[in-house]
C-alpha cells in the first residue's frame, strides 16, 4: 500500500492531465493487482476520466459544465466569490474521488481514457492524492 | 516603551498591538458588509470623509483603484454633498457606492453628504464605530469600526484602523469582482496583517529620529509636508497633526504642485520642508529632482521613507528617517505616517501645547469638537 501528495499550480479553469502522474504513482508503489484511489482534498476542483486525443473537447466538457453550472451573482454562498459558489456546484457534480483498476502494475485505462484534474476555481495552488492498494 | 507625558506619541506606540488584535473581526466584518449583488451592482466608488477620514481615504486610493477595476473618488464632503451628490446623474448615482468615513459617526458635513447622496439614489456604506450615530442612522448600511482603547490625543489609531479598513474592502471588492483572485486575496489579507506587525518596529526605529525632526521644525516658523499619490495622504495627515498638536504653522502640498507655488517662497530658509515616499514610488524620480531645488534654496530637508530621495538627502546633508520595510507603495500610508505622528507629538511636547488649542479662548467654538459636529444640514434649495 502506498499513498502520495501532488501537487498543482492552476492557471486558469480548466482540465489538467495527471494520467502519467497517478501512472508514474501507482508504479512507485509497487502494487501489481489491486485498485487506485486519486482523490482531490478540495470543493472547487473534481475528477474525471476523459479522452485526451483532442484538447478542445475538453473545453468542450467545461463550456457545458459552465452553462450547467453559470457564475452568476445570485448564489447564497457569499463569503467566497461567484466564482467559488459556482465551483462548489460543479466540484459535487463532477465528484472529488476516482476509483481505477491497477492490473499489471499499471491503471487500467481505455486507449483513449486520461485522468484530469478539473479546476473550477483558478488560478489556485491544488493537491491530490493517489492511494494504491493490493488485492 | 519608556513613560512618556506625550499622549499622541503613546497613541502611536498602542496601536498596532490594538489592530492586530481586531484584525480578523474587521476583516470578516468587510467580507461579509457588501452582498456579491451590491458589488456588482457598483460602477463606481466615491469615498467622503473630513479630517482623518479623508486623508484615510486619500491613502487607500490607488489601492481601492488597483484591486477593484472600478472607477474611484475621494471627495471632501461639503462638496461631496451639495456638488457631487445634487449635480451627478440619476443613473450614475443608482450605480454608486458611497464609503462615508466617521469613526466618531459625528461629522456633520460627512452626515450631510451621505444623507444627500443616498436620497438621490447612491448606496451609502458609513463607516463608524457609532452605530447610533447621526451618520449611521442616514446611510444605508454600517460597517461598525471598533473602538479601540487607545490614549486620547489628535488620532493616529482610528486614522490607521480606517485606512486598514478601506484596504480590507479592496481586496474584498477585488476578489468578488475577479479581479483578482482567491488565494491573491488571502495573500494581501495575510501581508495586510503582517505589515501591522511592522508598524510597530517602525514606530520604534522611528521615534528618535522623529524627536530630532521636531526640534528642527520647532527652530522653523513653517513646516511644509510634500507628497504625491498616496504619500500625498501622507503629506496631508502630517500637516493635520502638526496643526492640531502643536498649533504649528504646517501645510501639505502634492509635489508637483511644490514646483508651482511653494518654491517660490521669498524665505525658504524659515521652512522645513517634509517628504514622505514610499521606497519604490514611482514619484521617486520626480522628488529627487525636486530635492535639488530644495538644496539650492537651502530649505531645511527631511526625507521620511527610502529610495533614491533618500539617498540623495543624505549626500545633501539632510536628516532622512528610514522607513525600509518591504512594503508596497499602494500600502505605504500604513507606515510612513507613524513617523509624522510622532514629531506632532514631540512638538507638541516640547512647546507646552494643549492639543486643538483646549477649545479655549479664540478657540472656544471648537469645544466639544461644535465646530464639526454641530453645524446645519443643509436641504437643497434652501
Amino acid at each position: 500500500m502506498s499513498l502520495t501528495n501532488h501537487q498543482l499550480l492552476t492557471t486558469a479553469n480548466a482540465a489538467y492531465e495527471i494520467t502519467a502522474v497517478v501512472r508514474d504513482a501507482v508504479t512507485v508503489s509497487g502494487v501489481r493487482q489491486g485498485l487506485c484511489v486519486v482523490f482531490v482534498p478540495h470543493t472547487t476542483a473534481g475528477l474525471s476520466i476523459s479522452s485526451f486525443w483532442d484538447p478542445k473537447g475538453l473545453e468542450d466538457v467545461h463550456d457545458d459544465i459552465n452553462r450547467l453550472v453559470p457564475t452568476r451573482i445570485d448564489f447564497k454562498h457569499q463569503f467566497d466569490t461567484p466564482q467559488d459558489a459556482a465551483g462548489h456546484v460543479k466540484s459535487v457534480l463532477v465528484g472529488v474521488s476516482l476509483t481505477l483498476i491497477i492490473a499489471d502494475g499499471a491503471p487500467l485505462l481505455g486507449h483513449s481514457q486520461g485522468v484530469f484534474f478539473n479546476e473550477f476555481d483558478g488560478p489556485r495552488q491544488r493537491q491530490f492524492f493517489v492511494k494504491c492498494t493490493d488485492g | 516603551m519608556p513613560a512618556s507625558a506625550n499622549a499622541l506619541r503613546d497613541q502611536v506606540f498602542a496601536t498596532p498591538r490594538l489592530l492586530l488584535d481586531a484584525f480578523d473581526e474587521i476583516e470578516r466584518t468587510a467580507r461579509l458588509i457588501l452582498t456579491t449583488p451590491e458589488i456588482y451592482g457598483t460602477r463606481r466608488i466615491v469615498l467622503v470623509g473630513s479630517g482623518d477620514s479623508f486623508f484615510a481615504a486619500k491613502a487607500s486610493e490607488m489601492a481601492l483603484l488597483s484591486y477593484s477595476g472600478l472607477p474611484i473618488e475621494v471627495r471632501p464632503p461639503l462638496e461631496a454633498g451639495r456638488y457631487h451628490a445634487m449635480l451627478s446623474a440619476g443613473r450614475d448615482l443608482s450605480a454608486t457606492l458611497v464609503l462615508a468615513i466617521s469613526n466618531s459617526g459625528s461629522a456633520a458635513r460627512v452626515a450631510e453628504a451621505a444623507d444627500l447622496y443616498r436620497r438621490r439614489g447612491a448606496f451609502v456604506l458609513a463607516l463608524t464605530k457609532a452605530p447610533k450615530s447621526r451618520l449611521a442612522r442616514l446611510a444605508t448600511r454600517t460597517l461598525h469600526l471598533p473602538a479601540l482603547p487607545l490614549p486620547p490625543a489628535p488620532g493616529f489609531g482610528p486614522y490607521v484602523l480606517a485606512t486598514v479598513t478601506l484596504l480590507l474592502i479592496a481586496i474584498r471588492i477585488g476578489e468578488v469582482r475577479l479581479a483578482i483572485t482567491m488565494d491573491e486575496a488571502q495573500a494581501l489579507r495575510a501581508k495586510l496583517k503582517a505589515t501591522l506587525t511592522g508598524l510597530g518596529g517602525v514606530i520604534e526605529s522611528t521615534d528618535m529620529p522623529a524627536r530630532e525632526a521636531a526640534a528642527m521644525i520647532a527652530g522653523r516658523p513653517l513646516a511644509e509636508f510634500v507628497g504625491a499619490g498616496p504619500g500625498m495622504a501622507v503629506a496631508e495627515y502630517g500637516a493635520a497633526k502638526v496643526l492640531e498638536a502643536s498649533g504649528h504653522h504646517a501645510l501639505a502640498r502634492e509635489l508637483e504642485e511644490w514646483t508651482h507655488l511653494n518654491y517660490f517662497d521669498a524665505q525658504p530658509d524659515q521652512i522645513v520642508t517634509i517628504l514622505p515616499i514610499a521606497a519604490d514610488s514611482v514619484a521617486q524620480s520626480r522628488a529627487v529632482e525636486l530635492l535639488g531645488y530644495m538644496h539650492k534654496l537651502g530649505r531645511a530637508v527631511v526625507v521620511i521613507g527610502g529610495g533614491a530621495s533618500a539617498d540623495t538627502a543624505r549626500k545633501q546633508g539632510q536628516q532622512v528617517i528610514a522607513v525600509d520595510d518591504a512594503v508596497p507603495e499602494l500600502w505605504s500610508p500604513l507606515l510612513l505616517s507613524a513617523p509624522l505622528a510622532l514629531i506632532a507629538g514631540y512638538l507638541a511636547d516640547a512647546a507646552g501645547s494643549v492639543y486643538g488649542r483646549g477649545g479655549v479662548g479664540a478657540w472656544s467654538d471648537s469645544a466639544d469638537a461644535s465646530t464639526v459636529q454641530q453645524g446645519l444640514l443643509w436641504e437643497p434649495g434652501t
